[in-house]
């Protein structure tokens, strides 16, 4: 039976890092929410659809964008995923209490993911990453302006190992950014955990200090992927 | 609008590289056949099944498995893909005429993508490379033993630079294989392309010799995929 897997952790964590990596190794497909967004505010219709066009409006101000609608976004997909009969890895999403549970007659993405996967197929994991570490990489945050991929930290070259792309800092950056970040992080996903467990599901840690195959491992056992 | 691509390319062109970019800055999956074909018959599920057991022994002693079994296989994940609402690239199949057209019993590949994709959403990229440059790539070729990433012959260190995984060579890349893998593609793709070119699927030649980067952005610009 194919595995339903949310991934949440604070910034610097490897959210996207461990998703790929499980969808490197699986049959599991990575949906990730901000990737699907920039592509369909990429596409024709965003200059065409009243709808599209102020969301991608809000998201060129860095507003937020409408919760029914992302919501709306992320269940097209998962459904999508499963009818396709492929397991799902989420990184980022759902995001919001909003998004998780849902509201106004929608149901919300756990309780989706629970109808189409089955509630025991449904894994929810945290990483979890010491302050001290946490400060070390967001410290040194470049990633690859190309492909994408982040700057490990041994790597002295100031071109991607992958593709030759230049190094670019994340804007993001900067320490009381970062600690903001985290602080949102906090805000914001602790009710979201919270309704997982109030649904039955038990929150995997999963210390994301190692290295990112060794949190790979980590994850394999818990979720008991083979 | 989705989209399939297929990157062919002698070995050590860059196919999984240029995958690999264009499935991270598109709303596409990299369909790597060959770790596909080996999580599956290394799934517990394989051995409930006589037919992926079958194929297991065959690819665990190198052999090629079924032709008709992988084509199947193949289709069934171009179709998931597909309605799962994701364009699809490839970097190595179809890799002979029967994967690409079929038989008498059996859609090829590319039948199932223009049934998914649409004729005009199929792009075929040739990527190409002297045999001084591939030789030397290939020599240096280390890929990583967790995610399968490759790595820059010029990169220093003996970690992957996604996950820190240890490198490791590829049996394919001995010098010897290299050169057999060398001589059968070119002789195995000639058909393919020609049927390419006989269907009218978009066709690009690109010179790979330039630094990953740079020949993505030359994909890019000439598949015209909108950014």
């Amino acid at each position: 039976m194919p595995k339903a897997i949310v991934i949440y952790g604070p910034p610097g964590a490897g959210k996207g890092t461990q998703a790929e990596l499980i969808a490197k190794n699986f049959d599991i497909i990575h949906f990730d929410t901000g990737r699907r967004l920039r592509q369909i505010f990429r596409s024709p219709e965003a200059d065409t659809d009243p709808v599209l066009e102020a969301e991608k409006q809000k998201s060129n101000e860095g507003k937020l964008l409408s919760g029914p609608w992302i919501l709306e976004i992320v269940s097209d997909a998962v459904e999508r995923i499963s009818a396709a009969g492929t397991g799902i890895v989420l990184s980022g999403s759902p995001r919001t209490l909003f998004e998780a549970v849902g509201g106004d007659g929608k149901k919300g993405v756990f309780e989706l993911l629970e109808d189409l996967y089955g509630k025991e197929n449904v894994y929810v994991i945290e990483l979890d990453i010491s302050p001290e570490e946490s400060v070390k990489r967001n410290k040194v945050r470049y990633v690859c302006s190309v492909c994408g991929l982040p700057k490990l930290g041994w790597i002295e070259s100031d071109q991607c190992v992958f593709c030759a792309g230049p190094f670019r800092k994340r804007e993001d950056d900067g320490a009381s950014k970062m600690e903001m970040r985290i602080q949102e992080y906090r805000e914001k996903t602790k009710p979201v955990l919270e309704a997982a467990r109030e649904r039955g599901h038990e929150v995997l840690e999963v210390d994301a200090d190692p290295l990112p195959y060794e949190v790979f491992g980590e994850i394999k056992r818990k979720v008991g992927l083979e | 609008m989705k989209k399939a691509v297929v990157i062919y390319g002698p070995p050590g062109a860059g196919k999984g590289t240029q995958a690999e970019l264009l499935a991270r800055n598109f709303f596409m999956i990299h369909f790597e056949s060959g770790r596909y074909l080996e999580n599956l018959l290394h799934t517990p599920e394989a051995k409930k099944s006589k037919i992926l057991e079958r194929e297991k022994s065959l690819f665990d002693t190198g052999k090629l498995c079924t032709p008709s079994w992988v084509l199947g296989t193949f289709s069934r994940v171009v179709r998931a893909v597909g309605s799962a609402g994701y364009g699809i690239v490839f970097s190595g199949p179809p890799r002979t005429l029967f994967e690409a057209v079929g038989g008498k019993r059996q859609k090829g590949l590319f039948d199932v993508l223009e049934e998914v994709y649409g004729k005009k959403n199929i792009s075929v990229v040739e990527l190409e490379v002297g045999m001084k440059v591939s030789g030397k790539r290939n020599e240096a070729r280390y890929v990583c033993s967790v995610c399968g990433l490759p790595r820059l012959s010029w990169a220093k260190g003996a970690r992957c630079g996604f996950c820190d995984g240890a490198l490791k060579k590829r049996v394919l890349d001995d010098p010897e294989v290299v050169k057999k893998r060398m001589e059968e593609y070119v002789e195995r793709t000639k058909p393919i392309i020609a049927e390419v070119k006989r269907r009218k699927y978009k066709y690009v030649c690109i010179g790979a010799t330039k630094r990953p980067e740079k020949v993505f952005q030359d994909i890019v610009r000439r598949v015209q995929l909108k950014k």
